[in-house]
């Protein structure tokens, strides 16, 4: 798995849970020197059983952390949520056209990170409020990710949806239910 | 003007940077992009808002409008730092001018605060811009790494106990050394070495040529010593020597050759290095070891005499007459 994964995975549960915890969580995982390196790449079944490990200390189900390091990586605290939801918000002018562009998100954060291959995502318009999103193979779990993410990007753009895992089917239902919620983020195109 | 209202919608839509003028270089709409970085519906002669930095010399507004070219550079009269890529189009009755902000376009976003909206869809400004700063993240992550790798490999460097140059021990190996024959019971030789001339060497042909006589001395010591003997270059051209189970006549004798073969001249790129070598010793038992600044202290008294009395030879220290 690419270090930069692992690195989001540890900012993730340092800044929310704090370093005892995420020192518990890489103790039970076995990883070396508790920590990672953003440009190194590392065995996959290591970051699965840091998953599993910080799903244990956190006393919740993998799927649940998964979700919650997705939306961290949108709205977490400190300047590399601030970095990523900024290069999400490249994609589109609104959360329609984002949800559009995610077909596109692999090979756009390819442009930013050569080496960093992240599974597939499909979306499906079944109306125009209503998206299936589904993912390729590759990262178990992935599509809970996902999740987090969408949930905090209509945030972003100050959107109400509803996403459910749809039963029977591997992939997520996005149904859009105000389009101004909120105001949302304002997002300009100039670099903080 | 013959460009038509469902066409300016068209050019609206497709190119929101662009002006029709007419046969008199004079604005007569613009898309919607352009209005918003001329502050207000542009009016009159394009050329009273943008310089024409390229072709040079053109400044009369009907030539202009009647040449097709693609190679365009202007600059808004606002904001003259910007260079701006223009297309010209002549048309029955004017032209159409599109333009881009090529190269400057991180500058125009922050100085029209322009969004995604103010560009084309099948433009690649905003791709543009995501590369720009995915790229700079990237690097500044780069950096970071550069940055941790250097800092670990200074730490690595101050806690080597190697003399990078002559591969011999530096003086933390060496002190790590001396503390493992404290610990032992073994009798030991201490000899320290200084070389003769070398200053002249460093001074006369280089640091090079001193590079190179210090690799030099450092094999030589390796050929004079065995296999478990401490040698070690602490700065500079002086050498320790900790030379287990040796008589002292033994070791006189061992330093005789030593100093004969540090004598001969040794050639660096066509010139002749000569230098020779001074040294003091003392041989001591494992309990005088203990005391070793002291010890170090009285060799030196010897290495001095040795370098009194004509340099090129040895002296014992004062407690090694005494064995």
């Amino acid at each position: 798995m690419h270090g930069l994964i692992n690195c989001a995975i540890e900012r993730f549960v340092r800044n929310t849970y704090g370093d005892q915890t995420w020192r518990m969580a890489c103790a039970a995982a076995a990883v070396p020197e508790q920590k990672f390196e953003p440009l190194l790449t590392y065995e996959d079944p290591l970051t699965q059983s840091l998953i599993a490990s910080c799903a244990e200390v956190l006393r919740r189900t993998p799927d649940e952390v998964l979700e919650d390091l997705g939306s961290s990586l949108i709205s977490g605290a400190g300047d590399a949520a601030v970095a990523t939801r900024r290069l999400l918000r490249f994609s589109g002018r609104s959360f329609v056209d984002f949800l559009y562009a995610l077909d596109d998100l692999p090979d756009r954060i390819a442009l930013a990170v050569p080496d960093l291959k992240l599974p597939e995502l499909h979306v499906e318009e079944q109306r125009p409020d209503l998206f299936y999103v589904s993912a390729g193979e590759g990262w178990p779990g992935y599509l809970h990710v996902v999740h987090g993410v969408l949930r905090a990007m209509a945030d972003e753009y100050g959107v109400l949806v509803l996403i459910d895992l749809v039963d029977g089917k591997p992939g997520l239902e996005v149904q859009v239910i105000d389009m101004a919620f909120t105001a949302g983020r304002a997002f300009t195109l100039r670099a903080g | 003007m013959t460009i038509s209202s469902p066409q300016t919608s068209l050019l609206d839509h497709l190119c929101p940077l662009h002006a029709v003028l007419d046969a008199e270089g004079q604005i007569t709409s613009s898309g919607p992009t352009l209005t918003k970085i001329v502050g207000g519906d542009p009016q009159g002669p394009i050329l009273d808002l943008f310089d024409l930095r390229r072709p040079t010399g053109l400044t009369d507004p009907q030539t202009l409008v009647k040449t097709r070219t693609d190679r365009l550079l202007l600059s808004p009269k606002t904001q003259p730092d910007l260079k701006m890529k223009g297309v010209l189009h002549p048309m029955q009755g004017g032209a159409v001018l599109n333009l881009s902000f090529g190269l400057s376009v991180r500058e125009a976003v922050q100085a029209y605060d322009l969004t995604q909206h103010d560009f084309p869809e099948t433009d690649l400004t905003v791709e543009m811009l995501y590369m720009i700063e995915a790229n700079t993240l990237a690097m500044t992550a780069a950096i970071d790494v550069t940055r941790r790798l250097q800092s670990a490999r200074q730490r690595a460097e101050s806690a080597s106990h190697t003399d990078q140059l002559t591969g011999l021990l530096n003086r933390r190996g060496l002190e790590v050394a001396v503390d493992a024959l404290k610990e032992g019971t073994v009798p030991c030789a201490l000899v320290l070495m200084d070389l003769d001339h070398f200053k002249s060497v460093n001074d006369t042909l280089g640091h090079a040529a001193g590079d190179r006589v210090l690799e030099h001395v450092a094999n030589l010591l390796r050929r004079y010593t065995r296999q478990n003997d401490v040698v070690a270059r602490c700065g500079g051209d002086e050498f320790t020597l900790l030379i287990p189970e040796i008589t002292a006549q033994d070791l006189s004798q061992r330093l005789d050759a030593l100093i004969s073969a540090v004598s001969a001249p040794i050639e660096f790129e066509g010139q002749m290095c000569r230098i020779g070598a001074s040294a003091g010793w003392s041989v001591v038992d494992a309990a005088e070891l203990k005391d070793f600044e002291n010890l170090v202290k009285i060799t030196d008294e010897a290495l001095y005499a040795a370098k009194q009395s004509g340099r090129s030879c040895h002296r014992p220290a004062q407690v090694a007459q005494k064995l």
